[in-house]
C-alpha cells in the first residue's frame, strides 16, 4: 500500500480516521440489529418435535433431514411480510428455531425476553409417553419472566406436529392431557426447595416462587395471560400457512 | 466399508449425506445427545461408539459445520481421520460460501466425496497388501538334525555389512524430521519445544496462513483492525497462554486437575478458528480473554444443568399412582453426611404430606441406628401428623435382606417413600462394594444417591468413578445401575470453591440433586446452576 512510504503524521491520522468511521460502522451495525430483535417469532419445544423442520418449510418451502441441534437457527435475514411492504421496508417478521435440547434451554431464556410470539412445537404422537418432558418445557417457558408477567404477554401458538401419523393424538386430547399434567407438575413444583443463596437475589428465577394460573383450581389454559391457540399441523406433508397466517395476525398488536 | 457420511450444521440440518448401507437407529443423534452436547468425558478422543456403529467427527467452526462418520465398529479402518481433513477442507473451500449465506440448494458433493474416499481405500488396501506380501514371503523354517550348509548359515546371519547399516533409507522412519530441534550456533543440538499433543494438523495450517501476513508493517494494522472489528479469527497462539490461566483459576476453585484439563481442551478446541465476531454478542472489542470467558460460562452451565429434568416429587407421585412404594438408596464414602441428609429429605418429603418408611441398613457401625432413631422421633415431633418410622434389624446382618424386608413391609403397610440408610465405604474396599452392589441389584431402587461432601477435590472423581464400577461390574444384571444422583454436603463450609460441584456432574453427567447447607432440617437446597459458574468464574 503506499500509505506506508507517507511521513507517519499522516499514517497516524488515517489510522484515527479508519478508526473513527469503523467504530462508527459497528455501533450503527449493533443498532439495527438490537432494533429487529423484537420481532422475532421463537420456535420452542422438546427435542424431535419438529422445530426445525418447521423452519427449513417456512423459509426454503421444503423439509431438509435433520438431526438435534445444537444451535438455535435463523436462516433469513428479517423477511418483509406481504402486508408490511406495502407500509413501511423496516418491520419484518423473523422466525428462530431454538434447540430443545434439555440441556442447551437455559442458554436461550434470555431470547425470551425479545419475543414477538411464541410457537410451540410438540409431537402428537409421542405425547403419550412424552407428555412430562413437554408440559415441563412448556411450563418453564410460560413462567419466564419475559412471558407471563410482561406488560402485553406474547401470544403462543401450539403446534401439534406429526397429524399424519396414525398414533397421533387429536388436539382436544393434546389439550387435556397438558392441563392434567401442568396441575400435577404446578403441586410439585411449588413444593420443591428453594435454592441456595437465592435470599439475597432479587431476580430469583428458580421456579418456586411463580404460581401458573389460579390457586385453587385446576389449571387450565384460559387461565394464563397469555393468548393461546392450539393447531393441528403435519409440517411433513402439509403447508405451514397456518402459522404464517397467525404471525401476520399478531404483528400489529 | 463405511456405512454414512454426513455434513451438517450446527444447528442440526443436514447440508450433504450419502448413506452406504441402511443404518439402524440414529447414531448421530446419539452423538449429538451425548458427546457433542453432553460433554461427557469425550471429549479428548474424537471417537464414539454406539450400538454396532463407531463414529468419528471432525468440525469445521468457522463455518459452523460437522462433519460426521459412521462405521461397524468390528472394523479397524485406519484412514478416517485423514478421510474426515480431506473432506473438511474439500468441502469448505467448494460450499463454504453457500452454507454461510444458507444456500443449501443442490450442493452436489458426491463425485469429489467418491474420488477422495476411493484414493484414501485403495491406498489403505495397498498398505495393507504390503504387510500381507512381506509376512506370507517368509518360508517356514525347518527344525532338523541335518547340516547346515553355508547358504543356510548366510539365511540366519542378521548381523548385515557395515554399509549396509549406514545407508539410512530403513532409518528414516526411526525419526519425524518434523519433530526434529534445532542446532545451534555452537552445534549444540536443542530439543524442539513440547507442543499441546491435542493440535490436529489442521491447526497448524490455520496458524501458517493467519501469522504471515502479520509479520509486515501493513499486515500488523490489518490485522489489529480486523480484531477490532471481530473478524479475526482465534488463533492457537492467542488462546494457549489464556488457557493456561482458566485451567489454574479453575484447580483453585477446586475442580479436579483432569477434569479442569479437559474443561479447557474442549472450550479451546471449540473457539479455535472461529471468528471473534461470533463469539460473545457484540464481540467487537472482545479480547481473547473475555472470548474464553464468556465461552466457559456457557460450556460450564452445559456441564451443570441434568441431562433429564430431575423432580423427585413427580416421580413419587407416578410410584403411588401405580401403588407402590418409591424407594431411594443413600450410599457414599464414611462421614459425608449421608443419614444427616437422609433426615433432611424425609424431612421435605414429610412436609409434602408423604408417608416415609426409614430403612437403617447401616448395620456395621455402632450407633447408626440410634441416629435415625432419633431423627425419626425429631421429625414426628415437627410436624403434626407425620408419618415417619424406622425399619430396623440391629447391627450384623445383611443388609441388602433388610432393605428387601423395608420395602416390602412399606408396601403392606401404604408407605409413599422409603429411604434406605447404607453404611459409607471407602470406594477401594473390594468386599463392602460387592455388598453394596447385592443390595442394589436384589432391590432394585427408584434412584441411587451419592452423597459426596463438597470439601473434596480431586477425590471426587475416584469416588464416583469407583461406586458407578462397583455397581456396574458387581451386579450380575444385564443391564446394570449406576449412581442416579448426588447430593453435595457441607456446602456452606466452602466459600466460593465450588469446583466439587463441577467435578461430580462431569464425571457422571448426573445432576446434583439437592446441596446440604447447614445443621439443622431445612438447611436442604436445590443448587442454583448460574450462582455456581459465577463463583468458578469470580476472582
Amino acid at each position: 500500500m503506499e500509505w506506508s512510504s507517507l511521513p507517519s503524521g499522516y499514517s497516524l491520522i488515517l489510522a484515527l480516521l479508519i478508526l473513527v468511521a469503523s467504530i462508527a460502522f459497528l455501533v450503527l451495525r449493533q443498532r439495527i440489529s438490537t432494533r429487529s430483535s423484537g420481532n422475532d417469532f421463537l420456535i420452542l419445544g422438546i427435542s424431535d418435535a419438529g422445530k426445525t423442520a418447521l423452519l427449513t418449510k417456512l423459509e426454503f418451502g421444503r423439509i431438509l433431514p435433520t438431526h438435534t441441534s445444537m444451535e438455535s437457527n435463523q436462516f433469513a435475514s428479517p423477511r418483509s411480510s406481504s402486508t408490511d411492504n406495502a407500509h413501511t421496508g423496516t418491520n419484518a417478521v423473523r422466525f428462530v428455531d431454538i434447540p430443545g435440547h434439555f440441556r442447551l434451554r437455559p442458554q436461550y431464556q434470555d431470547q425470551l425476553a425479545s419475543a414477538r410470539g411464541l410457537v410451540f412445537v410438540l409431537d402428537s404422537a409421542q405425547l403419550a409417553r412424552n407428555v412430562r418432558d413437554v408440559a415441563m418445557a412448556l411450563y418453564d417457558v410460560l413462567v419466564h419472566p419475559a412471558i407471563g408477567a410482561a406488560r402485553s404477554p406474547p401470544p403462543i401458538l401450539v403446534l401439534c406436529n406429526k397429524v399424519d401419523l396414525f398414533t397421533a393424538a387429536p388436539v382436544a386430547t393434546v389439550k387435556k392431557m397438558l392441563e392434567t399434567e401442568m396441575n400435577r407438575l404446578r403441586t410439585t413444583r411449588s413444593a420443591a426447595l428453594e435454592s441456595h443463596e437465592s435470599e439475597g437475589d432479587a431476580d430469583a428465577s428458580s421456579g418456586a416462587a411463580e404460581y401458573l394460573g389460579f390457586e385453587g383450581q385446576d389449571f387450565k389454559f384460559d387461565h394464563i395471560p397469555n393468548e393461546i391457540r392450539f393447531q393441528r399441523l403435519s409440517v411433513k406433508n402439509e403447508d405451514p400457512q397456518v402459522v404464517l397466517d397467525w404471525a401476520e395476525e399478531n404483528w400489529w398488536e | 466399508m463405511l456405512d454414512l457420511f454426513t455434513i451438517l450444521t450446527r444447528g442440526g440440518v443436514v447440508v450433504w449425506s450419502k448413506t452406504f448401507a441402511p443404518i439402524q437407529g440414529n447414531p448421530i443423534n446419539n452423538l449429538i445427545d451425548q458427546v457433542l452436547i453432553g460433554e461427557h468425558g469425550y471429549s479428548d478422543k474424537q471417537r464414539y461408539t454406539t450400538g454396532p456403529y463407531e463414529l468419528q467427527w471432525a468440525t469445521a467452526n468457522d463455518y459452523n459445520l460437522v462433519f460426521v462418520t459412521a462405521f461397524q465398529k468390528v472394523l479397524q479402518l485406519t484412514y478416517i481421520h485423514e478421510l474426515l481433513q480431506i473432506v473438511k477442507q474439500k468441502f469448505c473451500s467448494l460450499y463454504g460460501e453457500r452454507i454461510q449465506s444458507h444456500d443449501w440448494s443442490a450442493i452436489d458433493f458426491d463425485s469429489e466425496f467418491l474420488d477422495v474416499l476411493d484414493a484414501l481405500e485403495s491406498q489403505s488396501e495397498k498398505m495393507a497388501l504390503l504387510s500381507h506380501q512381506s509376512t506370507t514371503k517368509k518360508e517356514k523354517r525347518v527344525w532338523d538334525d541335518s547340516k547346515i550348509t553355508s547358504e543356510r548359515m548366510k539365511e540366519f546371519d542378521y548381523s548385515g555389512t557395515a554399509d549396509e547399516v549406514s545407508t539410512g533409507d530403513q532409518l528414516d522412519h526411526l525419526v519425524d524430521s518434523t519433530a526434529m530441534g534445532q542446532r545451534s550456533a555452537d552445534g549444540q543440538y536443542s530439543v524442539q519445544d513440547l507442543e499441546r499433543p491435542s493440535q490436529s494438523d489442521d491447526d497448524e495450517d490455520d496458524d501458517t496462513d493467519g501469522n504471515q501476513p502479520a509479520t509486515s508493517a501493513t499486515g500488523r494494522l490489518v490485522s489489529f483492525f480486523q480484531s477490532l472489528t471481530g473478524r479475526k479469527a482465534l488463533q492457537e497462539s492467542d488462546l494457549t497462554p489464556v488457557m493456561e490461566r482458566m485451567r489454574e483459576h479453575l484447580m483453585a476453585k477446586n475442580v479436579a486437575s483432569d477434569i479442569a484439563d479437559h474443561i479447557c481442551s474442549s472450550v479451546g478446541q471449540s473457539l479455535l478458528s472461529m471468528p471473534a465476531s461470533a463469539l460473545g454478542g457484540t464481540g467487537m472489542f472482545s479480547s481473547t480473554q473475555k472470548a474464553v470467558r464468556s465461552a466457559m460460562e456457557t460450556t460450564l452451565q452445559r456441564i451443570l444443568t441434568p441431562h433429564t429434568p430431575v423432580d423427585l416429587l413427580r416421580d413419587i407421585e407416578s410410584a403411588r399412582i401405580s401403588n407402590r412404594p418409591y424407594s431411594i438408596v443413600f450410599v457414599g464414602v464414611n462421614g459425608v453426611g449421608k443419614s444427616t441428609n437422609l433426615s433432611k429429605v424425609c424431612f421435605w418429603l414429610l412436609q409434602n404430606k408423604l408417608k416415609v418408611l426409614i430403612a437403617a441398613c447401616d448395620t456395621f457401625r455402632s450407633g447408626a441406628v440410634e441416629q435415625l432413631r432419633v431423627h425419626a422421633h425429631n421429625l414426628k415431633a415437627l410436624s403434626d401428623n407425620a408419618v415417619v418410622d424406622i425399619f430396623e434389624r440391629g447391627y450384623g446382618k445383611d443388609s441388602a435382606g433388610i432393605a428387601k424386608d423395608a420395602i416390602t413391609y412399606a408396601k403392606n403397610n401404604q408407605y409413599d417413600v422409603v429411604l434406605v440408610d447404607t453404611a459409607g465405604r471407602m470406594q477401594d474396599n473390594e468386599p463392602l462394594m460387592r455388598a453394596l452392589a447385592k443390595l442394589v441389584s436384589v432391590n432394585d431402587p427408584d434412584k441411587i444417591i451419592f452423597v459426596g461432601e463438597a470439601l473434596v477435590g480431586n477425590e471426587a472423581v475416584d469416588q464416583l468413578k469407583k461406586f458407578n464400577q462397583a455397581l456396574k461390574d458387581f451386579s450380575g444384571l444385564a443391564r446394570p445401575r449406576h449412581i442416579d444422583g448426588i447430593i453435595l454436603t457441607k456446602f456452606d463450609t466452602i466459600d466460593d470453591k465450588v469446583g466439587a460441584a463441577l467435578s461430580m456432574t462431569y464425571t457422571t453427567g448426573q445432576p446434583i440433586l439437592f446441596v446440604g447447607t447447614g445443621q439443622t432440617y431445612t438447611d436442604l437446597k436445590n443448587m442454583k446452576i448460574s450462582h455456581v459458574v459465577q463463583s468458578l468464574l469470580s476472582n
